[in-house]
């Protein structure tokens, strides 16, 4: 990655994994067993963060991101400091179970409350309406989603509503073993290092 | 008798447009109906899965989080389908009622298409979507007679809706409603973007308030 990590001041490179506690594709036991051997290599600070449904409450659709406190969300819980995690990483990997086409229930409300870091105006975006960004510079995102094979439905929404509208997802990946986890993220690290 | 569910999937409850298009609909149709408010503890009663496997029409009324269903209206779907495996309810009709703020409806496309795969992997019959673009400015411009029409073409969607419930021989496809706004897409523009000044004010933040960059001053 060319940029370096401005935060620490040297070449180390902050990456934050986000994943659902209640995955049953990619299990905490998994990632947990597995995070160092996945996650190896100098100069790589990496946090993950297993979200439980209790830990981030719903967003309430209050604005109070936009117009009280602009870009903080109002509800104090742990997502205060995911927000703050996240605007300071280089890389973020989401990892969700794909519950009907879209995120996990966890994995959404997490999604949802991060919509302080995007301005409340409108902008085209290749002829689409979105925000604009609050900040200069933001992490670089991937998604893997995680299901069952055969759930060809699931996994096409999944990927239409990424491909249509999601301009701040690098790219996303579909894995319906741990196995994959381990070939993905290594994939996301050679893209990233090119 | 009808029984009819009627989910509002918005987080703001009784002050969501959600909720005033659902008790819009629930005012014109007859039947045994039963209104759902989602919960940010996501705790349900058993009752309230019973009523949904016995309903004979659900609608299912959210706004658009994040290009998909809030994590709220998630959250409930996702128990419904836990609880509905190995029984066998009613086959409900399902209608989606959706709102984005942007004004091109279409934005909502996947989110339907989620309520459509639930529903199918549910035993519902998913009917069609009322799809509403700009729906924030319907909502707060729908007492100015000059909008009115934004409200009249959703009035004629419920309408639509209605009919179909008590429809015997149901069509075996029916399109989504796609309810762009009817005023001229600068106005909506303008007055969506202009109106969050205002609301910071009330705050006492000054425009340049509503741009701050908070967490990363170290950064940059």
């Amino acid at each position: 990655m060319s940029e370096k990590n401005v935060l620490n001041g040297d070449d180390s490179l902050n990456i934050t994994i986000i994943n659902d506690k209640e995955n049953k594709i990619v299990c905490s036991e998994f990632l947990n067993n597995n995070f160092k051997k996945i996650f190896s290599g100098e100069n790589l600070n990496t946090t993950l963060i297993q979200i439980d449904i209790d830990d981030v409450s719903p967003c309430i659709g209050c604005f109070g991101c936009w117009i009280k406190t602009p870009g903080e969300c109002v509800i104090k819980d742990k997502m205060i400091d995911i927000n703050k995690q996240i605007i300071n990483s280089d890389m973020v990997i989401f990892i969700t179970p794909i519950i009907f086409g879209q995120y996990s229930c966890a994995i959404k409300n997490v999604v949802d409350r991060t919509l302080s870091k995007n301005l409340p105006f409108f902008k085209k975006f290749n002829g689409r309406t979105g925000h604009p960004g609050r900040y200069e510079k933001y992490p670089v995102q991937y998604v893997i989603g995680c299901l069952d094979e055969g759930q060809e439905e699931d996994k096409k929404i999944f990927l239409d509503t990424h491909n249509k509208y999601r301009r701040d997802i690098q790219k996303v990946y579909i894995s319906t073993n741990e196995e994959d986890i381990e070939s993905i993220v290594q994939n996301i690290f050679i893209e990233v290092n090119k | 008798m009808k029984q009819i569910s009627f989910i509002n999937g918005s987080p703001r409850g009784n002050n969501s447009f959600s909720f005033t298009l659902l008790k819009q609909l629930e005012t014109i149709t007859k039947g045994e109906k039963y209104f759902i408010n989602t919960n940010f503890k996501g705790k349900y009663d058993d009752e309230v899965f019973k009523k949904l496997a016995n309903s004979d029409d659900i609608i299912i009324a959210f706004p658009l989080y994040y290009y998909c269903i809030p994590g709220i209206l998630l959250n409930l779907l996702e128990q419904y389908y836990k609880y509905n495996i190995n029984k066998k309810g009613n086959s409900a009709n399902v209608y989606v009622i959706v709102n984005c703020g942007f004004p091109e409806p279409q934005i909502n496309d996947e989110a339907i298409n989620v309520i459509r795969n639930f529903s199918s992997k549910v035993g519902f019959n998913f009917r069609f979507a009322i799809s509403i673009g700009s729906g924030g400015f319907i909502d707060a411009t729908k007492n100015i007679p000059v909008f009115n029409k934004n409200m009249k073409n959703i009035n004629n969607a419920l309408e639509r809706i209605k009919n179909d419930i008590y429809d015997q021989c149901k069509k075996q496809f029916c399109d989504d409603i796609m309810l762009e706004p009817s005023s001229p897409r600068w106005l909506v523009l303008f007055f969506s973007g202009r109106s969050w000044y205002p609301l910071g004010k009330k705050n006492g933040l000054s425009k340049k308030d509503l741009y701050r960059r908070p967490y990363v001053e170290e950064r940059y």
